[in-house]
């Protein structure tokens, strides 16, 4: 009962995510009205059949808006997250296998960059690098690849202790080989829990980001900057800033499960019970 | 010793320690405590001889079979291939020479990489050093499998759809792609149920047959090497204390410990279970090896000599040697009827008949 | 011992975990009993059953597996029957059980001396004075020394055999009267098994204790063993007091298992194992009637059909075996 219902949930969450993200790569080419197009005889106008999210302070679609927004929050989040993946796990698979001395300084990297907090980091970074996307596409990555190293390493540690690496290496393979085809792919198990996790913070860190002005500017649709546009409106026009915050919410949510499923069926024990 | 012709594998001399930090052991202000695991081994293989080495926990078995594959550097001391010392090679000539000589290792659950199909993982070796090519891949992975006794369709299978013995016969497969000549079954069946090892070990002495290897088993458990090596060393806390002809060492053996792992192997019914077994206590600590014979803690044969000198090997018989001051003085089979009489209460010597099966 | 008085009587016990195409069963109508002040062994390899069988008669089947049916009567009462509370006061201080390896068994943030204080003074109500000259007496009994100065020692501080022995204490500090020993000696080396083996022995005669040992290793339970049940695929196969089954075994799988034995023998270095041939099997996939028969000289079409029940009564040597072979003259 319990098991089919969580199956049910999954299929939801990744039927919308799927809708959402389709949506918002399909947009471009679609007959509908665009995003930044302003009339400013319809401002602030209940939700409708011709505006289903209704629309904003400048007359925009709303509906539209939140689908572009996608495009950018899911685009810069799964982008950064990649990044900082790839970046992360190398370095951490690095110090596992390797050891001292480039496991201890990476590793010493790895908890500096751990305990800074986090959210000063990215302001500074944002305050050097100047507001809109440049700003988070550096300062993610240069902080979040940390976490990620940290877990691969203690991954790494138990992998090469597995019997099948010695036997790579008595069998004479080269250290590449052991690397990239019997190390790594068994090491990025928990990398990959972390993306699922990860790709939903990255997401309401840009909004954030966004909602304070530090992210991206006007006119650009993001949910954040757009939740903070209706901010002001919220007793006039309660859906500008309701129903794009409730699509951040579910999509947040829809990754959530879906990562939480991820994590089970990589979680699966290879080992055969005798 | 004089050099065999026919010798392949020659250890001589080596000597093993690791330091252990601080934790647990390194509290006190001397240096860290040196746990040693080899303490100046010593040994030859002849061609296509199969050679048992057993011991205990800390018997430093493993640790010879790591170093002989070059997974583990000695401190002192030299592994030599048909002559030549394994460690001073260039790393291209180690590479290519310690492909010759390959291991099994002991956990099925590990010792291969869940990822890969069977027939990958098996044919990998081939590839690497360049015996097959991707066309002929799928041949040798069938050829392979056959050696070891497993159906082709084997190959497409992942290893968590495999029993333990299946995992074992696919190692021993990946082993034998890189055409050793020297193959080492580190506790390669310790892991199998009872009547999978005997499989398994059926297995190793036809393709000893068929692919005239070398083997060498490792085990801690007497019975199993009985029966498949013919010289057997026995090891103690980094040394080898005995070794010699397989029914020699376990009819006619001339150390204390070697009789000690006899009359432990269970199985003889000890009708009024009050006797307390022959050897007491546990091996010591390799932080802190006995002064003299390191076995002399637990031996009921221990003279005064024993703490004081370190035994030197002592020719028994034809090949049989025992590293003892005091038993291979009394004598072999005939003088075993005067130690019976003379033992201390300790050690009960039972008559030949007992390890008949 | 032959008109001891019954312990335990397990009666069609069957125990299900659940598979990827339906629940399979782990034991299968599983009947044997305990006499007061024997040793009985539980004999298997990988996947027949024994370990399943022996921790349902403590209620640890671990979770998703279940008991599906059968009765374990002891005392009176049968054990499967009782809730929760009353399971709590039968372990430890009726029923002790020792586990395989006991670095994982016992608590590594705690010295021996706390854990078995905790146990005396929970299963015998002691105080902490008592409790602690009862560690110490206890740690005396299963021959570790010095036994006051090991109190405050941690588990990692002591070898395998040592743990083993700080188990087995703990195990009968409720004074049970029953213990069941899962595969106690596995993880040891041979010396210092033999030891275990004797120290269980030396107990089951002072404690007046009856011990259930389940073992893969047919040396180790003719060592110490009184009876044995022969487990394959989660059936009993056969029954009866060691000697008798081991040296004219009734069923073929037991004959086999002991061919395919090594043996320090004359003939050592120079021979090929027996074996048994065939695959281990797999439980999801057993076929009916008796599960040895793929693998099974001497297989005949009645084996489909093979009840699965002792031929004997279980105080005699009963085999499951419905053919006559050599071994089973009827």
């Amino acid at each position: 009962m319990r098991e089919s219902k969580a199956k049910s949930t999954l299929a939801i969450a990744t039927t919308f995510s799927m809708i959402v993200l389709g949506a918002s790569l399909l947009q471009p080419y679609l007959p509908s009205i665009p995003p930044d197009q302003q009339d400013l005889t319809s401002v602030l106008q209940a939700p409708s059949w011709s505006h289903p999210f209704g629309t904003d302070n400048l007359g925009r679609d709303l509906l539209s808006r939140t689908v572009a927004a996608a495009r950018l929050d899911l685009g810069v989040a799964l982008s950064v997250t990649l990044i900082s993946m790839a970046l992360g796990v190398l370095l951490g698979a690095v110090a596992g296998l390797f050891g001292n001395p480039m496991e201890a300084v990476i590793m010493r990297v790895v908890d500096a960059v751990l305990a800074f907090p986090f959210l000063i980091f990215i302001i500074t970074v944002i305050a050097i690098v100047g507001t809109g996307l440049k700003g988070v596409l550096i300062g993610v990555p240069l902080n979040g690849w940390a976490l990620y190293a940290r877990v691969t390493r203690g991954e790494m540690l138990r992998v090469r202790e597995q019997e099948y690496i010695l036997a790579a290496r008595t069998l004479g393979y080269s250290r590449l080989r052991i690397i990239m085809r019997h190390a790594l792919p068994n090491a990025w198990r928990p990398a990959i829990v972390l993306s699922m996790a990860d790709v939903v913070m990255n997401i309401l860190l840009l909004a954030s980001l966004s909602y304070l002005g530090l992210g991206v500017q006007p006119p650009a649709a993001e949910w954040g900057s757009i939740i903070a546009d209706g901010q002001q409106y919220l007793l006039q026009a309660w859906w500008f800033s309701t129903l794009p915050g409730l699509v951040l919410v579910a999509v947040g949510a829809a990754f959530c499960i879906m990562g939480d499923a991820v994590a089970d069926l990589l979680g699966e024990d290879p080992r055969v019970v005798a | 010793m004089p050099v065999d012709q026919d010798e392949i594998l020659a250890l001589k001399g080596l000597v093993k320690t690791y330091r252990l930090g601080g934790g647990f052991f390194g509290r006190n202000a001397r240096s860290a405590a040196r746990v040693v695991a080899l303490d100046g081994v010593s040994l030859q293989v002849h061609e296509c001889e199969s050679m048992g080495i057993v011991g205990e926990s800390g018997s430093g078995k493993s640790t010879i079979a790591r170093t002989i594959v070059r997974l583990i550097e000695p401190d002192e001391g030299t592994v030599e291939f048909r002559g030549r010392d394994l460690f001073s090679l260039s790393t291209h000539d180690a590479k290519v020479t310690t492909r010759r000589i390959q291991m099994i290792y002991q956990d099925p659950y590990s010792s291969l990489n869940p990822l890969l199909s069977v027939g990958s993982a098996i044919v990998e070796p081939a590839r690497v050093h360049g015996f097959v090519d991707r066309r002929g891949a799928d041949e040798e992975a069938r050829r392979l499998l056959d050696r070891v006794h497993l159906p082709a369709r084997a190959a497409e299978k992942r290893p968590r759809e495999l029993s333990g013995g299946q995992r074992q016969r696919v190692s021993i497969a990946r082993a034998l792609a890189a055409r050793p000549e020297v193959l080492i079954a580190d506790e390669a069946v310790s892991a199998l149920d009872v009547s999978i090892q005997a499989e398994i070990l059926n297995l190793f002495a036809d393709i000893k047959e068929e692919l005239a290897l070398t083997l060498i088993f490792i085990a801690h458990q007497l019975s199993v090497v009985a029966n498949v090596a013919e010289r057997v060393a026995v090891m103690y806390l980094g040394r080898i204390v005995e070794i010699g002809p397989t029914q020699e060492m376990f009819f006619r053996s001339a150390h204390p410990y070697t009789l000690g792992l006899l009359d432990a192997q269970p199985g003889r019914h000890r009708k009024d279970r009050t006797q307390e077994p022959a050897l007491t206590g546990e091996v010591p600590s390799a932080v802190d090896i006995p002064s003299g014979c390191r076995f002399r803690t637990r031996c009921a044969f221990a003279e005064p000599i024993c703490e004081a000198v370190d035994p030197p090997p002592v020719l028994v018989s034809q090949e049989h040697y025992s590293w003892c001051h005091v038993l291979p003085r009394k004598g072999t089979v005939d003088s075993r009827q005067d130690i019976a009489s003379s033992e201390p209460s300790s050690i009960r010597l039972e008559s030949q008949e007992s390890w008949l099966a | 011992m032959s008109q001891d008085a019954i312990l335990l009587e397990v009666r069609g016990l069957s125990v299900t975990f659940p598979g990827r195409l339906g629940p399979v069963q782990a034991a299968t109508n599983v009947s044997f009993d305990l006499r007061s002040g024997e040793i009985l062994g539980i004999v298997g390899e990988s996947g027949s059953g024994k370990s399943v069988t022996v921790r349902a008669i403590l209620r640890l089947v671990p979770p998703p597996g279940r008991i599906a049916s059968g009765e374990v009567l002891f005392d009176g009462r049968d054990l499967l029957s009782l809730n929760a509370k009353e399971m709590i006061r039968v372990r430890g201080c009726q029923i002790g059980m020792v586990f395989q390896n006991a670095l994982n068994a016992l608590n590594p943030v705690r010295t021996i001396g706390d854990q078995l204080v905790e146990v005396l003074r929970v299963k015998r109500q002691a105080s902490a004075s008592e409790a602690t000259e009862s560690a110490i007496e206890l740690l005396h009994q299963v021959g570790i020394s010095p036994p006051r100065q090991r109190m405050k020692s941690y588990p990692h501080h002591l070898s395998g055999g040592m743990r083993q022995r700080v188990m087995i204490a703990l195990a009968i500090a409720g004074r049970p009267l029953i213990m069941i020993g899962d595969e106690p000696t596995t993880a040891l080396d041979v010396t210092v098994q033999l030891q275990i083996l004797t120290l269980l022995a030396r107990l089951q005669r002072e404690l007046k204790m009856s011990i259930i040992l389940v073992s893969h290793d047919l040396d180790v339970v003719q060592e110490v063993c009184d009876r044995l049940v022969v487990m394959y695929a989660g059936h009993i196969l056969e029954c009866g007091a060691t000697e008798e089954v081991l040296s004219h075994p009734r069923h073929p799988y037991t004959e086999a298992l002991l061919r395919s034995v090594p043996k320090i023998s004359e003939s050592a270095g120079r021979g090929r194992f027996q074996t048994i041939g065939g695959q281990p099997p797999e439980l999801d996939q057993l076929p009916p009637g008796c599960p040895f028969q793929p693998r099974c000289r001497y297989a005949r079409n009645i084996c489909d059909e093979a009840p699965m029940t002792l031929d004997r009564p279980i105080s005699r040597h009963g085999t499951a075996c419905v053919v006559e072979w050599s071994g089973n003259a009827g």
